[in-house]
């Protein structure tokens, strides 16, 4: 994994390649070493290129369209089962679920709070080709796995930097609070930043806690 | 209640009264499978009739190959929710002639085909229904089919 993977996109939608070229290309050394938009394309590529990984859309057309003509696609397992049985050294990855909400979203750059997600037979979350690589083994078959987006809220996006300015002032109010005490100087208001401080720790804490949680779960 | 409102949703038991429903509910169990497992198995005897909930599955036919001992998969529709997998639990011979392959996690409700039998045999009435309606399916399959077949034909006419 260290020196990347090479690795073959396939999938009729040109807004879906560019995604998954994005962020496989984010994870340094990995390559795309070609793309096709239908079977008999990504299996002509998959037998010259020989590469380490075949990402496939499930719906992919076995022929090119014309515009409004319907086509089956439902070529993508096929192609997957093809290169998986051809080229048993190929780690397969049948993609599925690209639905008009994770397609409008992957063509454009947008800002929008959340992030492109992965599913393999379990919790969604970011997706990830180390982890991708570590699921699908060569000889053992397509892994398959279902794409998402997933939205977030300004506090799920911000929870362990706001939990650790939460336990920064926490503590710093409850160590102020103390020496007011200790001080006799001013024991009331000294009291009452020491609750202050330690109710905004213990959420600090909790914040921390939930975020590590959630983190072991995925 | 909840498996009479999705059987509701299924074409095939659409047209169903409310009663004729809760009478099929009783011989349905809800059942997941992962993504990757198989559904239904080509050459299988069909046990079930299933109602896809939630997922997709796709529906593959081995195709012999010249050489080499196993066959080619090849898909040939991909359904999703609310439709009908293994008909052949209802039409003799109840051999699956097709592979359920499920490209997600899937959820589906799955009746008896033999309680189902003996329902239709007791009241043909639901029979008639159930029937029509898989007839209706079978041909809008066979026209979407045929749709599929011209196009691709034209398309590798055309290039």
């Amino acid at each position: 994994m260290d020196q990347g993977l090479r690795i073959v996109l396939a999938s009729e939608h040109p807004e879906m390649r560019y995604l998954l070229k994005k962020i496989i290309t984010e994870e340094s050394g990995n390559v795309i070493i070609g793309q096709a938009e239908n079977v008999p394309r990504t299996m002509t590529l998959t037998r010259n290129m020989r590469p380490e990984m075949a990402i496939i859309d499930s719906n992919l057309p076995h022929a090119v369209g014309l515009d409004g003509i319907p086509l089956s696609r439902a070529g993508g397992l096929d192609a997957a089962q093809a290169i998986s049985e051809e080229l048993p050294g190929v780690r397969v990855v049948l993609v599925n679920n690209l639905d008009s909400q994770v397609l409008s979203r992957a063509g454009t750059d947008s800002t929008e709070p959340g992030y492109f997600s992965m599913r393999i037979n379990g919790a969604a979350k970011p997706i990830l080709l180390r982890e991708l690589n570590r699921e699908a083994q060569p000889g053992r078959g397509p892994v398959f796995v279902e794409l998402g987006f997933v939205q977030q809220t300004f506090l799920q996006r911000n929870l362990s930097s706001l939990s650790d300015t939460a336990l920064i002032t926490g503590g710093f109010a409850t160590a102020i609070g103390l020496s007011l005490n200790i001080s006799s100087f001013e024991t009331t208001i000294g009291l009452a930043t020491v609750i202050v401080g330690i109710f905004v720790l213990t959420a600090g804490m909790a914040g921390k806690l939930t975020f590590k949680l959630k983190d072991k779960k995925q | 209640m909840a498996l009479q409102s999705a059987l509701k949703k299924c074409s095939l038991f659409s047209s169903l009264s409310d009663s004729l429903l809760e009478n099929i509910s009783r011989s349905a169990a809800e059942k997941q499978y992962a993504a990757g497992s198989t559904l239904i198995q080509e050459g299988d005897t069909a046990e079930e009739l299933h109602v896809l909930q939630e997922g997709k599955v796709a529906i593959q036919i081995v195709v012999p190959r010249d050489q080499g001992p196993a066959g080619r998969k090849v898909t040939v529709d991909i359904v999703g929710a609310n439709e009908c997998l293994g008909w052949a639990a209802l039409l003799e011979p109840h051999t699956h002639s097709i592979t359920g392959v499920c490209l997600q996690k899937v959820k589906v409700l799955s009746i008896s085909g033999a309680r189902l039998r003996l329902l239709i045999q007791d009241n043909p009435r639901i029979g008639s229904q159930i029937f029509q309606e898989l007839v209706k399916t079978i041909t809008s399959k066979l026209d979407e089919t045929r749709q599929v077949l011209i196009s691709e034909r034209l398309s590798v006419g055309l290039k």
